[in-house]
């Protein structure tokens, strides 16, 4: 709201109209009684006021009168409401858009009450000094007084000023509240008093001038605090140890009840004003640390997130964090966050365990309290996975290890020719006992963000061959085609094809290859059989011929095996054609996949790992493979960076293109 | 042979069920010289394909085969090409895959997995 809000400037500069000129409280009011605030809070004097208070009315009044509303009785006239209060209300005013920190936005005059007697009650032992104890017992017995009350009485805000305690309700639960004075609570007698009355929000815009050299001192300091304790080259603002910062101390605000998290908002309201914008800060401060502040959890300081969002380095060293749930304040925020420091609290043994957690937290995150626990490599492997799919099991790059090129030229001209020229096609590379087959998958899941008619299946639903579908045996038998001529007269039923691009269009391919072993000798001299591969191609296809010109996606995958001598250089043995409805395919990222070593626990990385990581990093610089091709050449030469480079340099002509990182195409 | 389709289904059937249900006890279905490729990362041997298997990062798991085909290969082995949707753990949407195996008879009237490969086929 701040950012909005001009900053309180000084004396001179306030400008006389009405809600301009005063920060966030005003802002809101400047398009008349506005009951509901940014925060959704109720603005309680507002609601009390608005109905009342005509504009204008009361502006000349030097003095307001505190009980405004006329509910309370025994509201005391303002008085010596000195530096103390002034603070009070600039605290409030400058912090008023962390509503959900800053619990001393008590309302006014009016609608708050100030209850004695808790320090001497037997409460004042419990950890919170007897507050939630004392609140609750005035909720319910202020709900249980009168039986015509059919609602609950609810307490808004609490402050806790020494023995006192400074409540906030509506009015009419302020009176409920107020009937129990002299009620006794654990062990003592309560006083209920109306508060000592602090300037309103209505008031103390009127009373502007009055207050004006305050505010700005109090601003002028804080600035001045701020300003000392930021780092412009580092980019990092200092906010540690700020209880006993000199300037802070000598304002009076470490002294007694106030702590850290009442003086926090007010300095990041002032950071706001220093850098008004997001873009702003996100510039100026990369790094914050608040060390030795004793949090013992972060929700004292929560507005730090609110107002540096982007930060990517946060240093809490020396607090007293116990746990996760110390933290559990900013699971959702700082997502840019790359380096987390907790050293010096006791959550600090619990880091091994807390890594993942942190990780899930901080997608950004790479230090952990200076530990390495994500590389550059894995942030990006992990954001193109979540990006590709959201898919809980990474997608890695199609593994291609062809030989001699001779899976990338069958399937250059496989698809060249099945669009063009089918018989071609079947006389090159098929023969007798070629076995095809085709089936359909009608269920595949497509997202449904693609909601692309499907074209009917009609031309190749009478040769599908699902046999889940198809259970009949001589109805299997039949669709399984077997020999060029029988391939022949099911590829002349078929729609004609046009497949894309393979060098222009490679993101709608994703082609596996890796040889295989034991296929019949077609020259029958190997009894044992010789090598070939296994190709799948995943991809689309159009139909331009049909009504429809629809599109389809298919899997297919081949066996290739060396032909006969003298007619073939190779053969299909096996052609599995898998047609579904068409959804584009979603690619990995060039270096997706980290070769991790097989179950390898995922523990804060060693640092032989973050050693290797790094030298996987420089061969991938140095030779243009892979990360993951890098790393596998540096597994092979026993992780020597020079031996690894040798073997590059040696064997770089044999390596498949997909070890390139400048992958055109296959 | 001629039964080779019965095999392909009855193989799928248990292999997926038993994936489903404990991938850990899939050993019995490989051999030394198996080869898994799960999203291109390739394993060889049975105990280190059961422990890809092991480590995959999903603890539930549940395979809706879609289509099913089969063709003889060499060997008197079977080839066959699965397509089906797989979900796991609380994700809710279903992924494509495509699964290849290569079976051979293991010599005591049974088939084992020679070639296994698993991709992901998002759409």
């Amino acid at each position: 709201m701040l950012q909005g809000a001009p900053p309180r400037g000084p004396r001179g500069a306030s400008t006389t109209t009405r809600g301009r000129g005063r920060g966030g409280i005003q802002k809101r009011r400047a398009d008349g009684p506005v009951r509901v605030d940014r925060d959704g809070d109720l603005v309680m004097d507002a609601e009390a006021a608005g109905a009342k208070r005509k504009p204008g009315k009361g502006r000349m009044e030097r003095s307001p009168v505190p009980t405004g509303s006329g509910r309370t009785s025994g509201g005391r006239p303002r008085g010596g409401a000195g530096m103390h209060k002034a603070q009070a209300a600039i605290l409030r005013g400058m912090g008023a858009q962390q509503a959900n920190v800053l619990e001393s936005r008590i309302g006014t005059t009016g609608n708050t009450l100030e209850i004695s007697g808790l320090g001497s009650s037997k409460a004042a032992a419990n950890p919170d000094g007897g507050v939630e104890a004392l609140l609750a017992f005035l909720e319910r017995k202020a709900s249980g007084l009168d039986d015509t009350l059919n609602r609950t009485v609810k307490i808004k805000k609490s402050l806790k000023k020494g023995d006192k305690v400074i409540i906030t309700a509506s009015p009419q639960d302020i009176m409920e509240i107020q009937k129990l004075d002299g009620f006794q609570f654990a062990g003592t007698i309560l006083s209920i008093k109306a508060s000592t009355p602090i300037p309103s929000r209505s008031a103390s815009e009127e009373k502007k001038q009055e207050e004006s050299p305050q505010t700005t001192d109090v601003k002028a300091k804080f600035r001045a605090v701020l300003e000392g304790r930021y780092n412009p080259q580092l980019k990092l603002w200092n906010l540690s140890a700020l209880a006993i910062d000199p300037g802070l101390v000598s304002m009076g605000l470490f002294d007694g009840s106030t702590n850290t998290s009442k003086v926090f908002p007010a300095l990041m309201a002032v950071c706001n004003s220093i850098f008004p914008t997001r873009a702003a800060k996100k510039e100026a401060v990369v790094s914050v640390t608040l060390a030795d502040n004793n949090l013992s959890n972060v929700g004292d300081v929560n507005a730090l997130a609110q107002t540096f969002p982007d930060l990517k380095n946060l240093d809490l060293s020396r607090n007293n964090l116990v746990d996760i749930k110390s933290l559990d304040g900013w699971r959702y925020k700082f997502k840019h966050l790359e380096n987390l420091v907790l050293t010096g609290n006791p959550i600090e043994a619990q880091l091994s365990e807390l890594k993942d957690e942190f990780l899930k937290r901080y997608p950004d995150l790479s230090m952990l309290n200076n530990v390495l626990v994500r590389s550059p490599a894995e942030i990006a492997a992990m954001k193109a996975a979540a990006e590709a799919a959201q898919s809980p099991i990474p997608i890695a790059p199609p593994e291609f290890r062809d030989v001699g090129q001779v899976g990338e030229n069958f399937i250059r001209q496989f698809l060249a020719l099945y669009d063009t020229d089918r018989m071609a096609l079947l006389t090159q590379f098929y023969d007798s006992r070629t076995s095809y087959s085709l089936a359909i998958n009608m269920s595949a899941p497509r997202s449904h963000t693609n909601s692309k008619p499907i074209p009917p299946w009609a031309e190749y639903i009478k040769h599908s061959r699902n046999m889940i579908k198809i259970t009949h045996a001589p109805a299997r038998m039949n669709r399984q085609y077997k020999g060029v001529d029988a391939i022949k007269n099911v590829w002349a039923s078929l729609p004609a094809t046009r497949h894309p691009d393979l060098q222009t269009q490679t993101d709608k391919y994703i082609i596996e290859c890796r040889p295989t072993q034991g296929l019949p000798d077609p020259s029958g001299q190997s009894a044992r059989g010789v090598d070939g591969l296994i190709i799948t191609i995943h991809g689309e296809f159009e139909e331009p011929n049909t009504a429809e010109k629809g599109s389809r996606s298919f899997s297919r995958s081949f066996v290739l095996g060396p032909g006969a001598p003298g007619i073939q250089p190779i053969r299909v043995i096996s052609d599995m054609l898998l047609l579904r409805a068409w959804a584009p395919l979603a690619q990995p990222k060039p270096h997706a996949m980290m070769p991790t070593p097989p179950q390898e626990p995922a523990q804060m990385a060693t640092p032989e790992q973050q050693q290797q990581e790094a030298m996987a990093m420089q061969l991938m610089e140095k030779t243009g493979m892979t990360l993951q091709y890098a790393g596998l050449c540096l597994v092979e030469t026993g992780w020597n960076l020079e031996n690894a480079y040798v073997a590059f340099m040696t064997n770089k002509d044999k390596l498949p293109p997909d070890a390139f990182l400048a992958n055109v195409a296959l | 042979m001629a039964n080779f389709a019965d095999v392909a289904k009855q193989f799928t059937d248990f292999y997926y069920n038993q994936f489903d249900a404990d991938r850990k006890q899939l050993a019995a279905l490989y051999r030394e010289n198996s080869m898994l490729t799960f999203e291109s990362a390739s394993v060889i041997g049975a105990p280190s394909i059961v422990e890809k298997l092991a480590s995959l990062p999903f603890e539930k798991v549940k395979h809706a085969v879609g289509t099913l085909d089969a063709q003889p290969a060499p060997h008197d082995g079977i080839l066959i090409l699965v397509t089906g949707a797989l979900l796991v753990d609380a994700e809710e949407r279903p992924m494509n895959y495509t699964q290849t195996f290569q079976l051979l008879p293991d010599g005591a009237g049974s088939f084992f997995i020679f070639n296994d490969i698993f991709k992901l086929v998002y759409g």
